[in-house]
């Protein structure tokens, strides 16, 4: 798929630009990393994608049609992680979370049982369906929201600041997901502005400044900039990190 | 079906009534209390402390520990006393509204504390299923997800509210001394974060339920 923000712009009520002419296109399947500075705009220009905001200039297309016509299919297609996965959480318990979109949807259980299991296992998550979502640890719910997003079948998963919070154990696993995913063909743009847990493992950087798209290219071309544009990049250089295996690079 | 086979095959857990008959019991109580006018009340109170006490429930801990919600429902029974009145039967006759309002009040904590003390929030989302089924299963389906929504919220307000007031008492806030600017402390973080829960909850099920908000 092919999802295109093109010229968005947004001013707040207060006069602030959150975003100023931003222009991406993210088109799957790919492993994106979106950067920037806090306030650059990054999570605000994601939220377009799905329609949670609407731009004041500019528009988003999906496969070159504009999002308004194609809102509820791209919601099937297109799947959100928010920063606090603990607000996305709607189950009392994980089976029940992951369920929840094809309930919605009026699926039957027959129909939809397979695919749960499948998404609690991909998200490392077997065994855990009886557990109630208000006692796990902060990387077995942002693990669930990832599942309950892959329950639909996303062709692209978009994640807001994943890493956050989460120690090195958490993100090591949390990443094994995320490249998994990328291996069976499905989009990754993951936001952050914490490099250092992913940098290595991207297909594409692209950096925020402003409101805007500032830079964007692979994560080698940037490797040198990354410091002028504000991010912080691990010790060593693209091409030794760009070797590692994932599991290399945490260890 | 799995779950439903589960409620109805055991009425019984640990010599406690449970799954959708403990529901239905309750449900039965509540039509009790709201229906009943004195001295008839005093069925469905006696009914719900001896389920209680057959259960094990103590009473008397439940007391101490609600007395603040239960000096709340005794308002209206007080603030309805009948000052300066003749005699004591016309004095009775009318405080009886308001004496009823708050029994029914106590009536209905005292019923909720018998079938939380024997039913976690799963069992009584699953028999709500089971007993809005003849609704057919879109309307069903549909109540039952308000329910767990509703249930998913109670644990965050909870651990919300502790750290809330974990926070007010690490900066001097006393409880003991100054109950009333405590309750304020803790209920500006609770009421802006309940809020931001809120608008993240709606966009979360707008997401996720294709027949939310679209």
């Amino acid at each position: 798929m092919k999802l295109e923000f093109r010229n968005l712009s947004k001013i707040f009520p207060d006069g602030t630009r959150g975003l100023d002419g931003a222009s991406l296109i993210v088109e799957t399947p790919l492993f994106m990393v979106l950067s920037g500075r806090n306030g650059s705009g990054k999570s605000l220009l994601i939220r377009h994608a799905l329609g949670l905001e609407t731009p004041d200039a500019g528009a988003v297309l999906i496969d070159g049609k504009l999002l308004g016509a194609v809102l509820p299919e791209t919601r099937r297609r297109v799947a959100l992680v928010f920063q606090e996965p603990e607000h996305q959480i709607l189950g009392v318990t994980v089976r029940e979370d992951a369920e929840f979109g094809p309930r919605a949807s009026g699926e039957r259980p027959e129909s939809y049982r397979v695919r749960v299991d499948a998404a609690l296992g991909a998200a490392g998550l077997n065994g855990f369906g009886d557990r109630l979502c208000a006692g796990l640890s902060g990387g077995e719910k942002r693990r669930l929201a990832v599942a309950s997003a892959l329950v639909a079948g996303p062709e692209l998963i978009v994640l807001d600041e994943p890493f956050n919070g989460l120690d090195w154990a958490g993100a090591s696993d949390l990443l094994g997901v995320l490249l998994g995913l990328r291996a069976s063909g499905v989009g990754v743009l993951v936001v952050t502005h914490d490099l250092e847990k992913c940098l290595a493992h991207a297909d594409r950087l692209v950096v925020m400044e402003g409101g805007r798209v500032v830079r964007e290219g692979s994560p080698a071309e940037l490797w040198d900039e990354l410091p002028l544009l504000g991010l912080r990049r691990s010790a060593g250089s693209v091409s030794e990190l760009a070797g590692m295996t994932w599991q290399e690079f945490f260890r | 079906m799995k779950s439903s086979l589960r409620l109805v095959g055991q009425p019984w857990k640990h010599g406690r009534l449970s799954g959708t008959l403990r529901f239905a019991v309750y449900m039965a109580l509540q039509l009790a209390i709201f229906f009943s006018v004195f001295p008839w009340i005093a069925v469905p109170a006696l009914a719900v402390i001896m389920l209680g006490v057959v259960e094990g429930l103590s009473w008397g801990r439940w007391l101490v520990r609600s007395r603040i919600l239960l000096i709340a429902t005794a308002l209206p029974a007080l603030t309805g006393l009948p000052w300066g009145t003749v005699s004591a039967q016309t004095a009775l006759i009318l405080w009886a509204p308001s004496l009823l309002r708050s029994s029914r009040l106590a009536l209905v904590l005292v019923s909720a504390a018998w079938l939380s003390a024997g039913m976690s929030a799963v069992e009584l989302r699953d028999a709500l299923m089971v007993l809005l089924r003849p609704l057919g299963p879109q309307a069903s389906g549909r109540i039952a997800r308000a329910t767990s929504l509703t249930m998913a919220f109670i644990p965050w307000t909870r651990m919300e509210l502790i750290r809330a007031d974990e926070a007010a008492r690490l900066r001097g806030s006393n409880p003991a001394r100054r109950p009333g600017r405590h309750l304020v402390a803790l209920s500006v973080p609770l009421v802006s974060r309940s809020l931001e829960k809120a608008k993240r909850g709606s966009e979360a099920l707008s997401l996720r339920d294709p027949r939310f908000g679209v």
